[in-house]
């Protein structure tokens, strides 16, 4: 494919590029971000062909959706984000209207959590995390590493989205006696 | 946006992440990290490229890519023929935005007029309701009205073709509108074929002569002078109700309206005659 | 067989403009550059080889077929690709949409083959990353290249560019010319120009035309042959030349009859264009 090297552009700059419809720029983020979301992607799903499928998915919805980009953090937490709900999407298909609404009574919040841990410096977690029990640790992976709320954490990991609170609560605790 | 980062993923680290080597809180810490730090993913990027077996006739990354660059580059149109005609047709926006133009322009006067003076909502609906198809002819044969503008001309679907139906469409387009205004005044049903003969006759004229000149020299004395002549009924019959006046216009003397067929019929000959005359049907 | 194009007694009037006046001409098969100044009937003769025009008197012959009759015309368009010299093209399309509204027009009906023959001539003319963005946005010359684009569709048998370089920057002029020479392998090319360096670098024929005559119908070089012995430099403009013009090396290039122990000089094909354009009635 004839491109011309080394695009200079940030991240940002392409995000912003792709609204204005430079497929160029789709292009260089594809090239930059293809790979690691390929590889975090098959470390939560083994099947290569749906891989293949969610991050082609991903990054049409990156040029579909790119307007939606709010540079509150950096692109790829963004592509990260769009990625693993698609992941999320093809593996477990959602459930009906009617079942989510009824399980969207309270509004998931993870915001503590999430401050917890950016609080921590990122190489401090895996010593951390090692200390929690595997179900514990697979919902903090989800929520917090992942992104996802607790409705989509409980659809991931197949248990309810109230579980996924409480043992999102233990988790906590037993994270902030381990790092204090 | 630069970030300083304390520490980077080692080379070995990725290569076990990679192959799915690394332990889980090690593939955590990792992919915290990548998510800020460009320099990490490049490294990646090399590492995961390097891993691929070379024996696909193609990298992985190249076929994702094909696939979405097809969803991309999405073909507006249709490949079934019907619709497809039908969609390209109405790809004229300049003809879409002067048919809805004349469409509200006429519905807005009549309702003003039938508002303000109920006895001249007739004549004025007669008088203006066939300029929506002759302007929809003008229109859809004017160079600008084509999307691809004078590129389109030499295209086998669009140098006669296209024209011709899109203003059909566009007269069958003000016609409901011209029925529409029609409803407004409350006309009798008798009375709309009033204005719809005088509205396909003054199209057919429009669309003949522009196999000859510019079709705008003849629309405009031909509306003038049509406008003229329903005031002048009008006013000649000033004694009785205006719906019958016109009536009898149109129908007991029966003139105007061997005339208007006349020369509808006179007008599709010429065009039929003339297909061969101007490659574009104009000039 | 047929030539591919042919010219035959053919006028073209607009009000008191003679547009082109008696002309006969045959050839094809080759990239042919219509050179002349602004008004000399360079459009007319394009837009009469691009079927939107028909001529007053004489005859028209596109691969032997009759433009003027329907169906011949449509034969002759479904192999044809033009670019007229200004497209006015929808401002509200993407660069895309309207390439493949053309496809269309081209007949090109089925999608997927229309998607990637839409990718390939966007590819050629270099509007890979653009070529989703509206048109509007897009420069003069990139909107050029959209048209151009459009033009190549289909791989025409015939294809008529009208000035094609207009407001290309160097580089799109190179990818110009690869496009030329791919259209060239497939069939007939024909294109105006206002820069005599272009019909050096593209073309093998050149047609030259002033005030709606043929003045010149040859290859480039023998064009150029026509001002041997007619060409001297000197340090300063001879007022004995009848045109006198600047140099590449800052010299001063004259252009007419050379007196004597003047020092000549090979010419160029821009001399041969200026002594043509300047010696009024003497033929081709």
């Amino acid at each position: 494919m004839a491109r011309t090297v080394g695009d200079e552009r940030s991240d940002e700059e392409l995000v912003a590029a792709v609204v204005e419809r430079d497929r160029g720029a789709l292009r260089e983020l594809f090239d930059r971000h293809e790979p690691w979301l390929s590889v975090r992607l098959g470390r939560r799903c083994g099947d290569r062909s749906v891989i293949e499928e969610v991050v082609q998915d991903t990054f049409v919805v990156v040029w579909r959706n790119a307007s939606s980009f709010s540079n509150a953090g950096p692109v790829a937490a963004w592509i990260w984000g769009i990625g693993i709900r698609t992941l999320l999407h093809a593996v477990r298909p959602r459930r009906p209207l009617i079942e989510r609404l009824r399980s969207q009574r309270s509004p998931d919040a993870t915001s503590a959590e999430e401050e917890l841990l950016v609080a921590v410096e990122h190489g401090d977690i895996g010593a951390a995390l090692r200390r929690l029990s595997p179900e514990l640790r697979s919902v903090v992976q989800a929520t917090v590493l992942d992104g996802l709320t607790c409705a989509e954490a409980g659809r991931l990991l197949g248990i309810p989205s109230g579980t996924v609170k409480t043992r999102m609560m233990r988790a906590k605790r037993e994270l902030r006696e381990a790092l204090i | 946006m630069t970030t300083t980062h304390s520490w980077h993923v080692t080379s070995d680290e990725l290569r076990d992440y990679v192959a799915e080597a690394s332990t889980s809180s090690a593939a955590d810490s990792i992919e915290a990290h990548l998510l800020a730090c460009a320099d990490c993913r490049a490294s990646l990027a090399a590492e995961w490229r390097s891993a691929e077996s070379t024996a696909d006739a193609m990298p992985h990354a190249e076929r994702i890519w094909v696939r979405i660059a097809d969803r991309i580059d999405e073909p507006r149109w249709p490949s079934r023929s019907a619709s497809r005609t039908l969609y390209v047709s109405l790809a004229s926006p300049p003809l879409l935005a002067a048919t809805v133009g004349v469409a509200a322009a006429l519905l807005v006067a009549v309702g003003v007029v039938s508002v303000a003076s109920p006895h001249w909502s007739l004549p004025v609906l007669l008088a203006f309701a066939p300029l929506a198809p002759v302007v929809a002819a003008i229109v859809a044969f004017q160079p600008g009205s084509d999307p691809a503008g004078q590129l389109a001309e030499a295209t086998p679907l669009a140098g006669t073709r296209l024209p011709l139906l899109r203003a059909l469409l566009a007269t069958v387009l003000s016609l409901v509108s011209g029925v529409a205004a029609s409803a407004l005044t409350a006309m009798p049903f008798d009375l709309v074929t009033l204005w719809l003969l005088p509205g396909m006759a003054f199209a057919a004229i429009i669309l003949a002569s522009a196999t000859l000149l510019n079709p705008t020299r003849v629309a405009a004395p031909l509306m003038a002078g049509w406008a003229t002549l329903v005031f002048h009924w009008t006013l000649d019959h000033r004694t009785g109700p205006t719906a019958e006046a016109l009536r009898a216009v149109m129908s007991d003397r029966q003139t105007p309206g061997r005339v208007l067929i006349g020369a509808a019929i006179t007008a599709v000959a010429i065009c039929y005659r003339r297909r061969d005359a101007t490659p574009a049907w104009r000039l | 067989m047929d030539p591919e194009l042919a010219f035959a007694g053919v006028r073209k009037r607009f009000g008191s403009t003679q547009a082109l006046d008696d002309l006969t001409w045959e050839g094809g098969g080759q990239v042919i550059g219509v050179l002349g100044p602004n008004g000399a009937g360079k459009s007319t003769l394009l837009q009469l080889l691009g079927t939107v025009l028909s001529p007053d008197q004489g005859d028209v012959r596109i691969f032997g077929l009759d433009p003027s009759h329907f169906t011949q015309r449509l034969a002759i368009r479904r192999q044809l690709g033009y670019l007229p010299q200004t497209a006015g093209l929808y401002p509200g399309f993407s660069a895309f949409d309207l390439v493949d509204y053309v496809a269309v027009l081209k007949e090109i009906n089925d999608r997927d083959t229309r998607r990637e023959e839409v990718r390939r001539v966007l590819g050629a003319v270099g509007l890979e990353a653009d070529m989703h963005r509206r048109i509007r946005k897009l420069s003069s010359g990139t909107q050029r290249r959209v048209a151009l684009a459009a033009s190549i569709l289909g791989r025409p048998r015939l294809l008529v560019l009208d000035e094609p370089s207009a407001g290309l920057d160097p580089e799109q002029r190179i990818r110009l010319e690869s496009i030329v020479h791919l259209a060239r392998s497939h069939g007939t090319v024909v294109m105006s120009t206002h820069h005599t360096e272009e019909i050096k670098a593209f073309c093998q024929h050149v047609l030259v035309l002033d005030r709606g005559r043929l003045r010149f119908d040859g290859t480039p070089t023998a064009l150029t042959a026509t001002a041997a012995g007619r060409v001297w430099v000197d340090d300063e403009a001879d007022p004995r030349a009848l045109r006198s013009r600047a140099g590449s090396g800052g010299e001063v290039r004259n252009i007419g009859t050379p007196p004597s122990g003047a020092e000549l000089v090979e010419p160029t094909i821009e001399d041969a264009y200026l002594l043509l354009m300047i010696q009024p009635g003497v033929a081709a």
